[in-house]
């Protein structure tokens, strides 16, 4: 079941694909940020960047979820998100905005999907036109060895 | 509810304190039993505790200061009560307190010890007369203490006042470290914006901006050194357990001991004593467990029967000294060796080639220190690698010195702040990172003829010579995945930082060195934390970021590991048998070749670089000799301020000329010599022998005689007209920023 602030989310598409996260999640929302890359990182990692004096790290949603990488000329744009003590950069091709979505509409990953995935998206929200892909912020943010395999 | 937590948390830090002085005032009492005057503070101490005690209800507490104070108050009237016979249940007492207090910063709650016996024990001490009329009889009711307070209204009303007249008196506030650290990122962020602000003012000349700007800029620096001295701390509240710690170690060793200090009021950034606290009181148990003799011992050799310890501190050229000295049997060289060559860990003829300094410094070898048949003989080395580990993990450094019969010193030098850190700003592709400057040794740059001969293969890995010696190379691009052109094509000049750290030397080679920068320090996210490459990440002045290297990793990662320690330091003795005359400078000297195999010193700070040059590219301009050095056009003399290149030697096209990139005071010149020696880390002497301009004096290093240079004399004899106009600091600043700019547009 969606958790309870869940139903107003942050939209935005990864590959042509809309997902959400819940509102609260979110800080702030950047436009085409200035990366600085950090070598050796895990793949995931696309690099720092500095938002007014603070250091923060970028992870890119597409590699982390599994899809391609956006073309290296594409300018995408930023969620920034608290997880755990620290904020954390996410990369998105492009956010759609905010939106408020119907409890009842819910529906959780089908056991098709691949489990790894089914961690990180535990659901949708059904849209006329197509689906909201929610997003687990936690699962997201873990980038420990053992997730590192489906990011590779 | 909050608004109690955050006074329980009040009351907690405040008890602490007090508690840490409790400590001190005990120990100081038993040294010198007769004097009670320090009684009084003791048993105001305590009262205050247990007026604040019974504010938050807590009985336990209550009851064993209710203890400890009448107790001393028993002491304090009559003369005939035996001080030193009570300390030991005092401080069992005072140990309790802190019991029960971190049973409540843990659960709110006092816990269900029993501290009766205890209670019974300290109350038993005095004469049992009194205890019967203040309520003492066991057992106590805390009811009933609390009770009686409230019945004897006027004391408590009165000790408060005087309390708070104190406080407004010394002028203090308490404020959160969390505040404190904020305050710190944010006038680090405020220089940042102020460079960012000057890099943008060189393009303007309204008189009106760059005067506020001006204004602006020495308030943010004014601003920021504030915020780092209210972060200092003295570094005696860290030592204020020590006194304790030694009285409870030498009892346990069946010893005596007693510790003093000095430069107490030393300070030193917080972080940075949270951090040597522990390797301080590792030093400390070592000392008396290891160093002090038993009495007995002591007096066969005719020693006072109680050990000595020091504990000295002082700041010393930007830096903290903190020593820690003992009059214990000191460290054998010889057992080591012994101990070395049997456990297999050196040949017999490598430690006979070791001095006896070096010798020591195996001490802190990881292996060395765990065996317990080692330190047993050797008297030292539990645990040694650990304490130079955590001081060099906050860019500190360890030396030991030891006196057989005469005792051990642990010499340790710290950096005073752990948030600003100056580091040199390389280039590696289109990437720019910072490595701390405490880890460099020496930069050097090679043009592309001569570095093609300096860098060899050593079956496949790339090594450097550097003054005879073979250096490992690490390509900083190759490490970072980012290869670059092939290394040993002798097309491009290269640029070497020779790195020192964790006891091994490395050359590392990077794309370009820029400028020296003081980098405020960010933590890395915790994605990045286990990349043991990086220790953070800072931001520049121009706004862009730049990842901290953590030399330690890079060579953990190319596969070095300890071996040996940096060859040559210089015992201390040496400088003090030569006169007294002079104050000792201690420093790190380049030594080098004048010229026809005379010998001289420069201070290392002064030395931006090495460098190796064509005779052609040295250019005449306005009478002098000059060069152009990364952008900026400096004058090279010789330290006999003789030309430096002759007639002659411009046609013949002899080897190039060996160039210490030197600077005083904002003044950078090019000082020509014979041959570069060593880099050596010593204290010296300095006596004025020669009144020669250009030359501080003589000094022996190294057991040779060694004249040192004066930069700044020596600029105003060589060079005297390039630098007709002494710059201002304003000028320096200007002149300074396209310099930067320069670097990034390289």
């Amino acid at each position: 079941m969606p958790r309870l602030n869940e139903t107003r989310l942050c939209t935005f598409r990864l590959d042509h694909r809309l997902y959400g996260l819940g509102v609260p999640h979110v800080l702030e929302i950047l436009r085409a940020p200035a990366l600085t890359p950090v070598p050796q990182a895990s793949p995931a990692i696309r690099g720092l960047i500095n938002l007014r004096g603070q250091i923060l790290t970028a992870l890119d949603l597409r590699v982390r979820l599994g899809l391609d990488p956006a073309p290296p000329d594409s300018s995408l744009m930023g969620l920034i998100v608290r997880g755990d003590n620290e904020a954390v950069i996410l990369l998105v091709d492009h956010v759609e905005g905010v939106l408020d979505v119907d409890p009842k509409t819910y529906e959780p990953t089908p056991e098709t999907v691949d489990s790894k995935i089914r961690a990180l998206v535990r659901g949708a929200y059904k849209l006329d036109e197509e689906l909201i892909l929610l997003l687990d912020l936690e699962e997201s943010l873990m980038l420990s060895s053992d997730i590192k395999g489906i990011t590779l | 509810m909050s608004d109690l937590d955050g006074n329980l948390g009040e009351f907690l830090d405040e008890t602490y304190e007090n508690l840490g002085q409790l400590d001190l005032d005990f120990v100081a009492i038993e040294a010198n039993p007769d004097d009670r005057s320090n009684l009084l503070g003791i048993t105001r101490t305590l009262h205050s505790l247990k007026g604040t005690c019974g504010f938050f209800g807590f009985t336990k507490l209550e009851a064993l200061a209710h203890a400890g104070e009448d107790l001393l108050q028993r002491l304090r009237d009559e003369p005939g009560e035996s001080v030193a016979g009570s300390i030991d249940a005092l401080l069992a007492l005072v140990d309790a307190i802190r019991r029960v207090l971190a049973q409540i910063e843990k659960t709110r709650e006092e816990g269900d010890e029993d501290y009766s016996a205890l209670i019974h024990r300290v109350t038993r001490k005095g004469s049992l007369d009194r205890g019967a009329d203040v309520g003492l009889e066991w057992p106590i009711s805390p009811v009933e203490l609390r009770i009686k307070e409230e019945v004897l209204p006027s004391e408590v009303p009165l000790a408060e006042t005087q309390e708070r007249v104190d406080e407004l008196a010394s002028g203090t506030v308490r404020i959160s470290v969390g505040l404190l650290d904020q305050l710190m990122d944010m006038s680090g962020e405020l220089v940042l914006a102020r460079n960012q602000l000057m890099q943008f003012a060189a393009t303007s000349d309204d008189p009106r901006w760059l005067g506020a700007l001006g204004r602006m800029s020495q308030i943010t620096t004014e601003v920021q050194a504030s915020v780092m001295k209210a972060r200092m701390q003295p570094i005696g509240t860290i030592w204020n357990r020590f006194p304790r710690l030694v009285r409870d170690l030498a009892q346990a060793c069946g010893k005596k001991a007693v510790i003093e200090f000095d430069g107490r009021e030393t300070e030193l950034d917080r972080a940075i004593l949270e951090a040597i606290k522990d390797p301080l009181t590792h030093a400390i148990r070592n000392a008396v467990d290891h160093g002090i003799e038993s009495p007995r011992e002591r007096e066969l050799v005719k020693k006072r029967p109680e050990g000595h310890l020091l504990l000295r501190a002082a700041h010393e050229s930007g830096r903290v000294q903190i020593e820690l000295r003992d009059d214990g049997r000191g460290i054998d060289p010889e057992l080591i060796r012994q101990k070395m060559a049997q456990r297999g860990l050196a040949t017999r003829e490598m430690l006979d080639r070791m001095n006896d300094s070096e010798v020591l410094r195996l001490l802190f070898l990881p292996g060395f220190s765990t065996s317990e048949s080692v330190t047993s003989v050797s008297g030292r080395g539990v645990g040694m690698d650990v304490v130079k580990s955590n001081v060099e993990r906050i860019g500190g450094s360890v030396e030991i010195r030891s006196r057989v019969r005469e005792g051990t010193s642990v010499l340790i030098v710290l950096p005073l702040t752990l948030a600003v850190i100056p580091s040199l700003i390389v280039g590696q592709g289109r990437a720019r990172y910072a490595i701390p400057q405490v880890a460099i040794r020496e930069l050097v740059r090679l043009d592309g003829q001569v570095g093609a001969r300096r860098i060899e293969s050593f079956h496949g890995a790339p090594v450097f010579r550097l003054r005879g010696d073979l250096l490992p190379l690490l390509d900083l691009g190759r490490m970072l995945d980012q290869p670059g052109p092939e290394l040993v094509q002798g097309e491009q000049a290269l640029s070497i930082a020779v790195i020192q750290v964790e006891g091994l030397s490395f050359g590392l080679l990077v794309d370009r060195f820029h400028d020296i920068e003081e980098v405020v320090v960010k933590s890395l996210g915790r994605h990045l934390r286990e990349i043991d490459l990086y220790s953070g990440a800072t931001i520049l002045g121009d706004g862009g970021l730049a990842i901290i290297l953590d030399v330690a990793g890079l060579a953990r990662r190319a596969g070095l590991t300890t071996k040996g320690e940096s060859r040559r330091t210089i015992e201390e003795g040496e400088a003090e048998k030569t006169g007294q005359a002079e104050p000792e400078i201690p420093s790190s000297f380049l030594l080098f070749d004048p010229g026809r195999g005379g010998r001289m010193a420069i201070p290392i700070e002064q030395v931006a670089r090495i460098e190796e040059i064509s005779v052609l590219a040295v250019e005449k301009a306005d009478g002098q000799e000059v060069l152009l050095h990364d952008g900026r056009l400096i004058p090279v003399i010789r330290s006999d301020a003789s030309s430096v290149v002759q007639p002659e030697s411009r046609q013949e096209r002899l080897s190039p000329l060996k160039v210490i990139v030197c600077h005083a005071g904002g003044r950078w010149i090019g000082l020509v010599v014979d041959a570069i020696h060593d880099i050596v880390q010593t204290r010296v002497q300095i006596h004025h022998s020669e009144q020669r301009r250009g030359i501080l004096g003589a000094a022996v290093i190294e057991g040779r005689t060694t004249d040192l240079l004066d930069l700044p004399g020596l600029i105003e004899v060589a060079a005297p007209r390039f630098f007709a106009q002494k710059p201002t600091e304003g000028a320096t600043a200007t002149r300074r920023e396209p310099e930067s700019s320069h670097a990034q547009a390289e």
